[in-house]
């Protein structure tokens, strides 16, 4: 039994040229982890505060720094990759 | 070395939040070392990881066909979770302290990077205290679970894993009885 109705779809023409670069999706979704990344390490730089403040050792200061210095180097990779990719 | 210290005895320059004046730090307390283990191997793993597999994949395969900067950004993004792995684990294990004072004990327990949770109870609120070192390691490396029983709060403190449980055991009882001794002595 065949049916009278025609179920094609028109697209657009626009969109019938439409094709997606597989890297483009793979350097979006690299910037956004990079985005929620830098997000994280934000909140690691606020915990060894806590932390520290908690606890007071000569440790402190150096763990501090060494959380200080991940995120610096995180937005410098951020910079780098936002320039390299668009 | 206090960095790596997992059992300080009278810390000097050591502090903690709710101290209060004239309270002296009997012990500092953190897991044993071998606790740890786990963690470095996997962190020396992550660090040697690229070197392996740049030597393992030859530069000919088809999948090294990206550029110079995109293995740069890869790389580093490989490198930075690596740091952030070893030093959230250490920050954790670092933290994580149980303190014995002259008046108290306190238990400061780190989850994850969000969750802080502090129990205390004081010296005269203990009612027994028990340890146990069980395990091929514990007894090799001498570590082991201090339980402290209290009529606080909590009812029950255990110090996970530490050095030297009978040493902590021992003092934390010599305490309890200076404090009753001390108390009963005002109380006359």
């Amino acid at each position: 039994m065949g049916s009278d109705f025609d179920l094609s779809i028109d697209f657009p023409n626009f969109l019938k040229n439409f094709s997606v670069n597989p890297f483009y999706i793979a350097e979006g979704f690299l910037f956004l982890t990079l985005l929620v990344y830098l997000i994280y390490s934000f909140l690691v730089v606020r915990q060894v505060y806590i932390m520290s403040e908690t606890i007071t050792t000569p440790v402190s200061f150096v763990l501090k720094a060494f959380s200080w210095l991940h995120l610096l180097a995180l937005i410098v990779l951020i910079i780098f990759t936002a320039v390299y990719l668009f | 070395m206090t960095a790596f210290s997992a059992f300080l005895e009278s810390p000097k320059d050591v502090s903690f939040e709710s101290q209060e004046k004239g309270e002296h730090i009997v012990f500092l307390l953190r897991r044993h070392w071998v606790i740890n283990v786990k963690w470095v191997i996997m962190g020396l793993g992550f660090l040697i990881f690229p070197v392996i597999f740049w030597l393992v994949v030859p530069t000919q395969t088809g999948f090294l066909f990206v550029s110079k900067e995109y293995s740069f950004i890869v790389g580093t993004i490989w490198y930075l979770f690596t740091f952030i792995f070893i030093l959230e684990n250490y920050l954790i294990w670092y933290f994580n302290v149980y303190i014995v004072t002259d008046r108290r004990i306190i238990d400061t327990d780190f989850f994850g990077i969000i969750h802080k949770k502090v129990s205390e109870a004081p010296l005269r609120n203990i009612e027994d205290s028990t340890y146990n070192v069980s395990g091929v390691l514990a007894t090799m490396f001498n570590f082991g679970t201090v339980k402290i029983q209290t009529a606080a709060e909590l009812p029950e403190f255990e110090f996970e894993h530490i050095p030297n449980p009978g040493k902590v055991h021992e003092k934390i009882n010599d305490l309890i009885n200076y404090n009753l001794k001390k108390r009963l002595k005002k109380e006359k």
